[in-house]
């Protein structure tokens, strides 16, 4: 009862949440300079040209006209097209959220598998090689840049071991890809049968998803570590410990009491790798959304900017209301 | 009366980090404690009283000296984890919050110091409704979360927590410090109506001196990790021996203004570091009776009643000073105000 109602009162916000992001960021992308006709009908274009094709973007009205143009057409689900694409940034998004999201996706799954158990580890034992190599992977996994560790693993397996796929894609060329459905290329395979696809598929995403989990994985496990070992401190804890329960039911009863900044943490970088992938996603040419928002940006091509912006927002608003139910679960302090 | 507790000349010093030197945290305690006594440890924070609780239930290792229980050592082999005495040796915690798992209805956790003892199911949920009834905790409560009770309620979950196991000796570490006054009189006359029904011996680790008057047998005034003053309390609240003891039953502030809390014994300057403790008396930086005896000579224990000893040359000059001060029936009178505030 309690959580339909919370969730009734968060849902209340999100309108005017996302209304404020809009705003803020039409009035952030018209501040880049550039303009975009210059960009589009190249330097040989005449004054008069410039002027018209302004005109037939809009782009001749103050800011304010061209904010009310925009969120008429956004209310109709009309994000605008890409002169770049010459396509919908609907369309286009559609196609690229889902790449960024698989990749992303995988990787903290795959980051939470490495920092979790590393970091439970590691604090538990405190004097050990696990602690030892645990403070250097966070220091390494701090201090490397994503895509400089991409081109490395891309070296070592596409160019030198060549076991790895090229970095072109998120598929062969020569593979034919599912139809699309909801344009995460596993699932289509899978709704498709498809099984070449899906297997061209799972070998493009080994080296960017280990790429983005090795360096994600870094904070997951600082997060972990310094939670449990300020749990495992506690007097809790140390009246488990006393009265004499297994080594792996206080272990356990640490872990769920450190599990709910575990969870904070993960959503943080969820929401940071939509764009934060962006370098990965170049190196790996994955043409996910972070790559298409930054061409828009160095283009003077806003739509897809400003779709990207508002793509991402109401993904990050959905993520930190599962956030919150998931708070609810483990929570009982929250659940009342 | 035979002891449940022996403390004979423990010694714990912490090492420090890179260094040679050590925090002497206690220095040669030695005390007992009787079937159904309570004795209270007090001092100002950094006294090591908490140190010498932790000792005791063989949670860290001493440095030197025995602890016996029932005559029979505690180390770091057999302390409160080893199944040998699991359940006989129980421990409450200052802040009842922190000490209850968020996650574990009520129920669960006064039945947790079970679980690792082979009681079944149902004589675990028996005897923690019995428990809980006996401390004054509602069945209904079993069933809730820690974040749903008081910190009073929460603190008597802590207790029957440490009586579900009819432990023979608990360790009190400030328990009702974290409670505002009215829930603090509520656990005081609590645990005293406990000890009366259970006869468990009580360590009662404190600083606040009106609830260590209340329901203490006997205290002991540690002072930078020794006990300089021990005694019952009826003579040491009424006839404080040590200037130390002196100094800090005046420093207390009685809710009541009429009382004169005037004291020959003022003790200046701050507590010496116990890295490096002085030679001879460790108040004689601090002391106004303190001469050259005091500070090339560490005194030893001196019995001045039955059962009161100090640890001080000049005790005679400062009972002297004071005699006309009977702080025990000041703090009888204002403790029975306080602390029965709270009674029904």
């Amino acid at each position: 009862m309690r959580i339909l109602r919370y969730i009734g009162r968060r849902s209340l916000f999100i309108g005017p949440q996302l209304f404020g992001i809009i705003l803020v960021s039409f009035l952030l992308v018209k501040l880049i300079p550039g303009d975009p006709a210059v960009m589009m009908l190249g330097p040989f274009a005449t004054e008069e040209q410039l002027a018209m094709l302004n005109e037939e973007m809009g782009l001749d009205g103050t800011i304010i006209d061209q904010f009310w143009i925009y969120l008429q057409n956004l209310v109709q689900g009309d994000l605008g097209t890409s002169w770049q694409t010459t396509k919908p940034v609907f369309d286009d998004l559609a196609i690229r959220f889902p790449a960024t999201l698989e990749l992303i996706t995988l990787s903290l799954l795959l980051a939470l598998l490495i920092g979790i158990p590393l970091g439970v580890a590691a604090a538990y034992f405190k004097r050990s090689i696990v602690k030892k190599f645990s403070d250097y992977y966070g220091l390494l996994a701090g201090s490397l840049p994503d895509f400089w560790l991409g081109l490395i693993l891309i070296y070592l397996f596409y160019t030198i071991m060549q076991v790895a796929p090229a970095p072109l894609g998120r598929i062969d060329f020569a593979v034919l890809p599912p139809a699309p459905v909801t344009n995460f290329l596993i699932i289509d395979s899978l709704i498709a049968g498809n099984w070449q696809a899906l297997w061209s598929t799972l070998g493009h995403l080994v080296l960017p998803v280990v790429t983005l989990a090795v360096i994600n994985a870094g904070p997951i496990l600082k997060m972990t570590q310094a939670t449990m070992e300020r749990m495992l401190e506690s007097d809790l804890i140390r009246y488990a410990e006393m009265c004499g329960l297994p080594k792996s039911v206080v272990i356990r009863k640490a872990f769920r009491n450190s599990l709910p900044s575990v969870v904070t943490i993960v959503s943080v970088l969820y929401g940071f790798l939509i764009g934060g992938a962006v370098l990965v996603e170049i190196v790996f040419s994955w043409g996910g959304a972070g790559q298409y928002a930054v061409q828009g940006v160095l283009n003077a091509d806003i739509n897809p900017v400003l779709g990207f912006v508002l793509f991402s927002a109401i993904l990050s608003l959905i993520i930190y209301l599962l956030v919150d139910l998931i708070y609810f679960a483990i929570d009982p302090r929250i659940r009342g | 009366m035979s002891a449940v507790l022996t403390v004979d000349g423990l010694v714990k010093h912490f090492p420090i980090a890179g260094s040679r030197s050590v925090v002497q945290a206690v220095n040669g305690v030695s005390f007992s404690v009787a079937k159904g006594e309570t004795l209270s440890l007090v001092g100002e924070s950094g006294s090591g009283k908490t140190t010498v609780g932790r000792c005791v239930l063989g949670l860290i290792k001493s440095t030197d000296g025995a602890i016996g229980f029932h005559g029979r050592p505690i180390d770091r082999r057999r302390n409160i984890r080893s199944r040998e005495l699991r359940g006989k040796l129980q421990l409450v915690f200052q802040e009842p919050a922190e000490s209850l798992d968020p996650q574990v209805r009520i129920g669960n956790t006064i039945a947790e110091p079970l679980r690792s003892m082979g009681v079944s199911r149902p004589d675990q949920r028996r005897r923690v409704r019995e428990v809980a009834r006996r401390v004054g905790l509602r069945d209904s409560t079993l069933e809730q979360f820690p974040a749903e009770l008081s910190a009073g309620q929460q603190q008597r979950v802590g207790i029957a927590r440490a009586i579900v196991t009819d432990p023979e000796l608990i360790v009190l570490d400030e328990p009702t410090s974290a409670l505002d006054p009215t829930a603090r009189a509520e656990i005081i006359d609590l645990l005293i109506r406990l000890q009366q029904e259970l006869e468990t011996a009580y360590l009662f680790i404190s600083h606040d001196l009106s609830t260590v008057r209340y329901l203490s047998h006997r205290v002991a005034v540690m002072y930078l990790g020794m006990i300089v003053e021990l005694g019952t309390a009826k003579e040491l609240f009424s006839h404080p021996r040590h200037p130390y003891s002196v100094g800090l039953l005046s420093s207390v502030l009685l809710p009541n203004p009429n009382l004169k809390r005037e004291s020959a014994v003022d003790l200046a300057g701050e507590i010496p570091s116990p890295i490096d403790l002085p030679t001879g008396c460790y108040l004689a930086g601090r002391c106004p009776f303190a001469d050259d005896r005091c500070r090339s000579e560490m005194p030893g224990a001196d019995t001045v009643a039955e059962g009161h000893t100090v640890n001080c040359f000049k005790h005679r000059d400062a009972l002297r000073g004071h005699e006309a001060l009977d702080y025990f029936d000041d703090f009888q009178v204002e403790a029975e105000k306080l602390l029965g505030a709270g009674r029904r």
